[in-house]
């Protein structure tokens, strides 16, 4: 595990320019642009269906956009070559556990398919991350024998096994308790500061956003309508932002009768 | 017309999946864990089938011919005719059915559910190509147990043809005869054509279970649509191949 054996890396940026994307005639992404510093911890914010995971998918390489480029450490994010030479890794939101493998195997899959290590040390090391995250009574059980927060668990575990030089978190912390959730949100800095991966988290979780990350965007309808530091975040007058972070819950005048009557 | 181009365009996705899978040959030791694992999955789930089928197919069948033979004096020829039914069609046919119910089913219906709950998607950003992964040990493992299991199929058939030569009193011919005349017209030739038809037919019915689900889009109900569309090509498939390698074997 990257905690107890750090390698550093080289750190790469991740750049996206004006990515578009659209499914059918729904366009979910309109032009969203965001640079990560090597290194950094960049979050992402914004109201659910804005098209948060549509963008790591590409970012991952998952997805090909309409138009629009997204380059990591400079190449492109849509070569499956950057991905075999970067070492890219994600969470995803619903964990996307191999159903029919163990959570021992689930974390072991990667190291031992790029033969990265003898099975001692791949031993070692998925014991040692099932440890940290509270895991090792789970080891021989099958991801339908866990829970939601611990399958959250698990995915964050088999990202971090792959040892990453770019890390991508779909909401790492959503399904978890506020202990276990600032657990991950220390690991999330941890691993950071140690391996000096470049992270990108994706997550409504305030107190992980304002309190880790050196940059939050905050994502509206396809754009990032914000970018700055968790200070700045805080410090903003703009309305989307404000609403966004501290909603006021109003009784006598609730949202969905706005929108119900066109706003 | 729709289905004529649908048709042609999944073999077009089948012939890519099958070159995209040889390319990961040179790296088959590093899957021999889960080679084994479809070996045996392959082997317990077919092999009973195929064997009990194969020998009701072979009784059967030398009822049928004795029956037409009890009085034309021909009846040690039941072993030839019997022999040479089941080493050419039945053995080869039976069996790759049995694949197609037993193999292929179950084939496309785990790697469509792999697909629809993200796990390709997942094993894509590890950079653990599936057609390496999932493809490459199921091909492999239905290449070396296909022999096995037709081998299995004529020996059951011709033995369920004996049993009822020697207990069917209207036939009453000796299990010896009867397998002298079959193992005079059974041929090496013979034998290898019947194992070569076994053979494309199960690479064919594997290879149109991982292409169809590696495609599957959607949610659960896509995944049996996915099964019954995999069964249903895979045995006209079959049969319609059939017609082609006996043409061109004979
Ligand atoms: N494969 C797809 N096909 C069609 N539409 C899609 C697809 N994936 C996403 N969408 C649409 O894109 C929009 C954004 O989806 P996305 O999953 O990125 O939302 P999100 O910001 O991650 O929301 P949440 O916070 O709820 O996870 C949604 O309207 C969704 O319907
Ligand atoms: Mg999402």
């Amino acid at each position: 595990m990257p905690l107890s054996q750090t390698v550093k890396k080289e750190p790469v940026a991740v750049e996206v320019k004006d990515l578009r994307k659209s499914y059918g005639d729904h366009e979910v992404l309109h032009g969203v642009s965001l640079s990560v510093a090597p290194g950094e911890i960049f979050v992402i914010m914004g109201a659910s269906g804005t098209g948060k995971s549509v963008l790591l998918k590409h970012i991952i390489g998952l997805e090909k956009p309409d138009s629009g480029e997204v380059l990591i450490g400079g190449r492109s994010a849509f070569e499956s070559s950057t991905h075999r030479d970067i070492v890219t890794a994600i969470v995803f939101q619903d964990g996307a556990l191999f159903n029919s493998m163990s959570v021992y195997d689930n974390l072991a899959l990667y190291p031992r398919e790029h033969r990265i290590y003898d099975s001692k040390t791949i031993h070692e090391k998925v014991m040692d991350t099932l440890r940290i995250l509270s895991l090792e009574n789970a080891a021989q059980k099958m991801p339908s024998e866990l829970s939601g927060g611990m399958k959250k668990r698990v995915a964050v575990a088999r990202a971090l096994m792959t040892e990453p030089q770019l890390l991508l978190y779909d909401e790492p912390t959503s399904e978890l308790d506020p202990i276990m959730s600032a657990t991950i949100s220390e690991l999330i800095a941890t691993v950071s500061r140690q391996t000096g991966l470049t992270s990108i988290v994706v997550s409504h979780d305030r107190e992980l956003s304002l309190s880790i990350g050196h940059r939050v965007g905050l994502m509206h309808e396809g754009n990032m309508t914000f970018i700055g530091a968790p200070d700045e975040l805080k410090a903003s007058k703009d309305p989307l932002v404000t609403e966004f972070l501290n909603p006021k819950i109003n009784l006598e005048n609730p949202r969905f009768r706005k929108t119900e009557n066109g706003k | 017309m729709k289905v004529i181009t649908q048709t042609l365009d999944s073999i077009g996705t089948a012939v890519v999946l099958v070159l995209r899978t040889l390319r990961y040959l040179p790296s088959l030791p590093r899957q021999r864990q889960r080679l084994g694992e479809q070996l045996l999955f392959m082997g317990n789930a077919t092999l009973p089938l195929v064997l009990i089928l194969s020998f009701c197919i072979g009784a059967v069948l030398a009822l049928q011919v004795g029956f037409s033979f009890q009085n034309l004096g021909v009846n040690r020829y039941i072993g030839s005719v019997v022999g040479l039914a089941l080493v050419r069609e039945l053995g080869p046919v039976m069996t790759a059915i049995m694949v197609v119910g037993r193999i292929g089913s179950a084939i496309t219906a785990e790697l469509a559910s792999m697909k629809i709950y993200r796990e390709v998607d997942a094993l894509q950003t590890m950079n653990i190509p599936p057609e390496r992964f999932l493809v490459l040990p199921r091909i492999t493992a239905i290449a070396l147990i296909m022999p096995i299991l037709t081998m299995g199929s004529f020996v059951a058939g011709w033995a369920g043809g004996a049993v009822v030569c020697e207990v069917v009193p209207f036939i009453d011919l000796d299990y010896r005869i009867y397998f002298r005349t079959l193992t005079e017209f059974v041929t090496t030739d013979a034998l290898m054509d019947g194992l070569i038809k076994a053979e494309v037919f199960g690479l064919s019915v594997v290879i149109i279970a991982s292409s169809i689900g590696l495609n599957t889009r959607g949610g659960p109900r896509e995944i049996g649509q996915s099964v019954t569309r995999s069964v249903v090509a895979s045995i006209i498939f079959v049969l319609f191949i059939n017609y082609f390698i006996t043409k061109a074997l004979l």
